[in-house]
Order: C-alpha cells, then sequence, then structure tokens
C-alpha cells in the first residue's frame, strides 16, 4: 500500500516538474524554476528539508529551500550537470522512497 | 588574447555602465565629506552609548555608521577591553572555536598598474615578474596539498596576460590536481576588478570568493596612490563586488590596505560598502572582511614614508570595530602580521588565517621565498603545523571545512543563518572532521597530540546527542581511511 502511494506522489512530482520544463517562463529562469520545483517538493513532501543549488564546477551555489537544522542524515543528489539537491534529513524516508524521488527528480532534469 | 596590444587591452576593460547604474544621481556610496563629519559628531561618546552599541552587537546586528563611529571615537580603555571581549563574544557566538585556514597563492606578478605602494607596479624594475605555466601551477598545488591544505586565494596581478580566461584556465588545474586522496576543494579569487560578463565566466568554472579590496575608500587618497593604470579608476573598483553578486558570484570579499588613510576613515568605508551590498542584493552583504595594513615592499619607498600607518594597539583595535559593526561576517586576519599579532588578534574575533604562507611566485614548489618575486615581505613564517599547533594551544580547532560551498550553503542562505548566529552549529561538526583529517595524514606528532585533546573537548561540546553520534561515526570512518565526510 505504501509503495503504491508513493509511487503516485513521485508520479505526480515528476508531472508537474516536468510541466515546469514545458514553461519557457519558468525554464530560461534557473532561480524561478528552483523556486517552482521546491514548492512542488514542498507540497508533496512537506517533512523533508530540501535545499536547490546550482552548480558551477564543485561550487554548489544556493537557489532556494532548506532549514538551519544541522544535517545528520545528510544526502547531496546531482540531477544534471546544472542543478542538484541537497536533503538535510534523508532519513526520514526508507531507501525504497528515496530513490524513487531521486529516479523521477533526475527523469526530470534530463 | 592573439595580437591584442596592452593598451588596446586596458581600453576595454572598464564598462562605465556597469558602475554608473549602482550610482544615486551619479555618486558612490562613498561621501568623505558625511563620514569626516560622522567621525567628528562622535568625537566623544559616553560610556553608556558605548555600551549601548556593544548589546547591539552582541544581539548580532549590524551597526549604523553613527555607532560605528563612536566606538572608533573611544578612548576609554577599559571600554576597550569591553569590546575585545565583545568581540570574542560574537566571534563564539556565530562561528564557533574553529578558524578557517587557507594558503595564498600567486599566481602572476605582470600588472599595467602603478599603486605606489606595491611592490608589483608595473614601474618596479626590481620585481621579477612571472606568470605561472600549467605545469607549474599543477606543482604549486601538489607541494600545498602535500602540506594539507585544502582552501586557497590565488593571486592575479591585473594584465592581459592574466586576463579572465587564464585565470578560469587555472582555477580548473586547481581543482584538477589531485595528490592521493588530497585535493583543494576551494579556490578563492583576489585579482582586478571585472566586468560582469567576466565574472560569469569565473563562476562557471567554480570560484570560491571573489576578492577585491579598495585600498582606500578616500577619494583624494586613492587618486594620489593610484596615478596610472586601470586601477586608477575608483568607481570600477569599488562597484566590483557589486558586479561580482550581479553575476551570481554570491560570496565576495571587501577589504582595505591599512596605512594608506586614516584608519577609522576606512572603517567606516567597510561598513558603508557593506550596506551597500546589502542594500542591492536582499541583505547579502560581504562574505568575508580582509583589513591587511601596508608592509615593506622591494624598491618600495612610500611604505616607510606613509604617516597612516598604525601600530600594533591601533591595529587590534581597527580589528574589534570592524567585528562590532558587522557581527555576522568572515574576518581573515593574514600572515602580513607576525605571529605575536596574530595570536593576540585572532582573539578579538577573526574567523580565518592564512598560514605556511609563501608569497613568491612559484614559491611554494621551490620551497623559497624569494623577496623579489613577493608583493611584500611576510609577517609570519611559521608552517602550517606549527600555526594550527599554536592555534590549538589557544583552545582553536583548524577547519579546512569547505562544505557549505560544496552543498548550497552560500550567498543568501549562508547569511541568513550566519545572521541568526547558527552557522557553528552546523560547521563545527565538519571543522572537527577536517582537523581529524588533518591530524591523521600530515600533524606532527606534537600537533596531532594537542590535537587529539582538542577534538575530544569539541565533540564533548557538539549541541546534541544525534549530532555527537554522527560526528563519532564519521570519526571512525576517517580512522578507517574515507575523507572528505561532512554533515
Amino acid at each position: 500500500m505504501r509503495e503504491i502511494y508513493t509511487y503516485k506522489k513521485s508520479a505526480e512530482m515528476r508531472q508537474r516538474i516536468k510541466e515546469l520544463f514545458d514553461n519557457p517562463s519558468y525554464s530560461t529562469d534557473e532561480k524561478k524554476l528552483a523556486l517552482a520545483c521546491n514548492q512542488v517538493f514542498m507540497e508533496l513532501y512537506p517533512e523533508l528539508k530540501v535545499r536547490w543549488a546550482r552548480i558551477y564546477g564543485p561550487r554548489w551555489a544556493y537557489l532556494c529551500g532548506g532549514s538551519e537544522e544541522i544535517s545528520i542524515a545528510f544526502k547531496k543528489i546531482r540531477l544534471n550537470d546544472r542543478y542538484g539537491i541537497c536533503i538535510d534529513n534523508a532519513h526520514i524516508l526508507s531507501p525504497g522512497e528515496l530513490e524513487e524521488i531521486i529516479d523521477s527528480l533526475k527523469e526530470c532534469f534530463v | 588574447m592573439g595580437k591584442v596590444s596592452v593598451k588596446e587591452w586596458m581600453d576595454n576593460v572598464i564598462k562605465p555602465e556597469q558602475v554608473e547604474k549602482y550610482k544615486e544621481n551619479g555618486k558612490d556610496f562613498i561621501d568623505d565629506g558625511y563620514i569626516h563629519e560622522l567621525l567628528l559628531q562622535k568625537k566623544q561618546p559616553d560610556k553608556q552609548e558605548i555600551r549601548e552599541i556593544i548589546a547591539k552587537s552582541l544581539e548580532l546586528n549590524r551597526l549604523e555608521p553613527e555607532e560605528t563611529a563612536a566606538l572608533l571615537n573611544c578612548t576609554d580603555e577599559e571600554l576597550w577591553h569591553e569590546m575585545y571581549e565583545a568581540g570574542l563574544k560574537i566571534k563564539q557566538k556565530v562561528y564557533g572555536r574553529r578558524i578557517v585556514t587557507f594558503a595564498p597563492l600567486y599566481i602572476s606578478n605582470y600588472c599595467v598598474n602603478s599603486c605606489v605602494y606595491c611592490g608589483f607596479r608595473g614601474e618596479n624594475e626590481k620585481s621579477v615578474r612571472h606568470r605561472l605555466t600549467m605545469d607549474e601551477l599543477r606543482e604549486e598545488i601538489k607541494a600545498l596539498v602535500k602540506k594539507g591544505h585544502k582552501r586557497l586565494i590565488m593571486v592575479y596581478g591585473e594584465h592581459p596576460t592574466s586576463d579572465v580566461n587564464y585565470i578560469a584556465d587555472t582555477l580548473r588545474v586547481a581543482y584538477e590536481t589531485k595528490v592521493g586522496s588530497g585535493e583543494i576543494r576551494r579556490s578563492n579569487v583576489n585579482a582586478a576588478p571585472m566586468s560582469v560578463e567576466d565574472l560569469k565566466i569565473l563562476k562557471e568554472v567554480g570560484i570560491g570568493t571573489f576578492q577585491v579590496f579598495q585600498e582606500t575608500y578616500h577619494h583624494e587618497t586613492y587618486k594620489k596612490l593610484h596615478p596610472r593604470g586601470i586601477k586608477a579608476d575608483y568607481g570600477w573598483r569599488l562597484y566590483s563586488l557589486h558586479r561580482a553578486m550581479e553575476a551570481g558570484v554570491d560570496d565576495v570579499g571587501i577589504g582595505a590596505l591599512f596605512g594608506l588613510y586614516d584608519w577609522k576613515f576606512d572603517v567606516m568605508g567597510l561598513l558603508f560598502h557593506t550596506i551597500d551590498l546589502e542594500k542591492h542584493f536582499g541583505g547579502v552583504g560581504p562574505h568575508t572582511i580582509s583589513f591587511p595594513r601596508l608592509e615593506p615592499a622591494v624598491n618600495t619607498p612610500f611604505v616607510e614614508k606613509s604617516s597612516y600607518k598604525i601600530d600594533d594597539k591601533t591595529f587590534k583595535k581597527l580589528v574589534t570595530v570592524i567585528r562590532l559593526s558587522v557581527p555576522y561576517t568572515g574576518m581573515i586576519l593574514t600572515a602580513r602580521e607576525n605571529a605575536q599579532v596574530r595570536n593576540e588578534v585572532v582573539s578579538v574575533g577573526c574567523t580565518q588565517i592564512d598560514a605556511g604562507s609563501n608569497i613568491a611566485i612559484g614559491g611554494y614548489s621551490k620551497d623559497d621565498p624569494d623577496h623579489n618575486r613577493q608583493q611584500f615581505i611576510l609577517g609570519d613564517n611559521r608552517s602550517l603545523d606549527e600555526a594550527i599547533r599554536d592555534l590549538a594551544k589557544m583552545g582553536y580547532i583548524t577547519s579546512f571545512c569547505t562544505a557549505g560551498y560544496r552543498c548550497g550553503r552560500t550567498g543568501d542562505y549562508f547569511m541568513d543563518i550566519a545572521k541568526k548566529g547558527k552557522v557553528h552549529h552546523l560547521c563545527m561538526p565538519n571543522a572537527v572532521l577536517t582537523f581529524k583529517e588533518y591530524l591523521l595524514d600530515y600533524a606532527s606528532d606534537e600537533t596531532r597530540e594537542i590535537g587529539e585533546k582538542l577534538i575530544e573537548q569539541e565533540i564533548a561540546a557538539l549541541p546534541n546527542d544525534l549530532v555527537r553520534e554522527k560526528v563519532l561515526e564519521f570519526l571512525e570512518r576517517i580512522e578507517a581511511g574515507e575523507r572528505d565526510l561532512y554533515l
């Protein structure tokens, strides 16, 4: 049951983020895109502390999101050559849920 | 750079429209008359006023110019001691008991400018000119990595042979060069002001902080000391970090060279610079503030003649006032100062030092402090290991942490948590982890022994059990050979 729920949520996230990519007013503005993606993320996974970053070489420059908490289950995920996310509390998800989310996001950011 | 002459190149560097857009009614944010007036108005601050200002700083609020002017004019030594204590408290509150350590790496000293106080000025025939080749740069990086360094400030003269494309190439080499598990994880840049377009090139290759020091904020003095070259344009330099922020380089470093003009005026200049950056960029001011003092340089008589040179006691005061004025910003104390001064001043609120420094071009791989290849003469020649050991004896953990820069804790995110005094919650555990790496891989036995005790103390002081457990787990993994673990 939980797996179906996880799949449905990640499918919704995938669809909504793909729509953002299809909308030129978002896809041409890095900050706006990240803010909108973060909004989708917060609605679907309000418990997750996610920080969105633009990648420049080794530098992951802050775009939006995040928390002030100390990360005790930090997860850094490169979505493509340009964007990445950092989850400060990845431990609240099961490994399967986390993998599902990451795969869905990477599919959007190909 | 093809066949463009030096003059042609110089003629095309400055983009006036990228300066004018930030001015108000055609004026920059440094109003010399107003600064002098503020310093006069606050000539005799009373005790109560000073104590109220200190209290405001302790709550991590940036001071207003009239408040900083009052602190600068304080003559009561008892109050100065209260300010020194407040500086340390603020530093501990925002950044914890850690000192970030880096190495300066001079890459090229060809220069088109004529700064009368600088050993690299174009006219100085006694300065031996060199620009590192990429192979030479790799050797320099390897020498630094072998000593344990993880962070650099790469320094370049202003010249077409060290233009933005060369700087970008050197940054790539710095990041690519590895020695075993050792590597440079963050390369900051101190270079001449650039256009927004050029700064975007540096952003793309992963620049850390971009530093440009105004040297002096006093217009007339600036003009006298920079008679020719691109640097003669005060406004191009003054707004260089506005352009960097506009280009998306969200960590910038300001600074003034103390000894060129009245120290009180230049502290005020640093504050006005901070305020203007915050005004234009959503509350995000400089990531760091530097306050080097004028030092002797080869064939540079101006240095001996300057009437604005400041003594050690005044230096400590100016650093303290900067700490109190901008409580949440990193402060860099360089090896221009001797070890004794550094040990004294680090305790009034500094957050970063360089150590084991060699500022001769190509000096690390040759292990040679060739003064004719240096911009000035260094005051602190302790090795990295010695400096780290001395800091440890004073209770400071040396941090090589670069995690924030590599996981999106930059720009407004960093500034926001710094202003709330929460940086050390994130950075202290990572400081411990990088310190452990250093102790295992590079430290002398003596430093390791002192350092291990300090790590034990810091682990005990971590804010909660979950974090402590995680740090202990990571420390075990580092002992077992893993590297670059961070929270």
